[in-house]
């Protein structure tokens, strides 16, 4: 576990496909299932130490009907937002050989993670609900 | 309740030994059937009991198997928050990649312990600090 060197991603699940995040855009991760002083409010904001966050699922935002996923166990925080996953599998060092450029998918010992820009994503998720 | 399993069978057995025998008994004395009353009242009681600790046990150590889980679910993601926050700081963040080590460890021995593999290492000294629930478990 190497977290200050460049490449470091936080790697959250979405169903089974694997997705990682650059670790300079998430400030925390949340366990849902066990935390009781976390709470989804209506599944649209979370309270977390007195602090309120508005969520973003993920899961619509990459392609994933949530209806069929059940509801999100773990959070990613963000600067202005909790972006809700399934679960968080850790923070993995990807280096720039394992990146297939073309896919924006890393090859990580047996798992195929999927990189994204989790600003981005939230970004151009809100803008197509806003249209 | 798989643990229950073989003192059931045990139970059962002494059951149906006590009832044969107090049947057998039947054709003796009127000392004999209340002996042998006495005896299956003793041996279902006895069996009761037994039964009943053997369920607490298996019960008990489902917790404890459960609530290892969740300790080392809480560890990982401390230890996951620990590699943010050194990936978010410079300097004495390195503090926090120690931190992140030790809990992963620590995560992982509990783990193993919650499937019953071995017993769990002690927790890093500064999760004991007013965590008495943490320490009953470790």
């Amino acid at each position: 576990m190497l977290p200050d060197v460049a490449g470091a991603y936080v790697v959250f699940g979405i169903g089974e496909a694997l997705f990682g995040a650059p670790i300079d855009q998430v400030t925390e991760v949340l366990d849902l299932t066990q935390r009781p002083l976390e709470r989804l409010i209506r599944g649209s904001v979370l309270h977390t130490r007195g602090e309120i966050f508005e969520t973003q699922d993920l899961a619509p935002a990459l392609g994933f009907d949530r209806t069929k996923l059940g509801t999100a166990k773990a959070a990613l925080l963000t600067q202005s937002l909790a972006a809700l996953v399934d679960q968080v599998c850790g923070i993995r060092i990807i280096t720039r050989s394992q990146i297939d450029p073309r896919f924006k998918v890393a090859a990580h010992g047996e798992e195929l993670i999927r990189i994204v820009d989790l600003h981005a994503l939230i970004q151009t998720h809100q803008d197509r609900k806003a249209a | 309740m798989k643990n229950a399993q073989p003192p059931q069978k045990i139970f059962k057995a002494l059951l149906v030994l006590s009832a044969l025998g107090a049947l057998a008994n039947l054709r003796g004395s009127w000392s004999n059937i209340a002996w042998a009353s006495v005896n299956l009242a003793l041996t279902t009681g006895l069996g009761l009991w037994f039964y009943r600790w053997t369920e607490r046990m298996a019960e008990s150590a489902e917790q404890k198997s459960k609530k290892l889980g969740e300790l080392a679910q809480s560890s990982r993601f401390i230890s996951y928050n620990a590699s943010i926050a050194a990936a978010r700081s410079s300097g004495p963040g390195r503090d926090f990649e120690t931190l992140a080590r030790e809990l992963d460890r620590f995560s992982e021995s509990c783990q193993q312990a919650a499937t019953g593999e071995h017993v769990p290492a002690s927790p890093p000294p500064f999760i004991n600090r007013g965590k008495t629930s943490l320490r009953a478990v470790s």
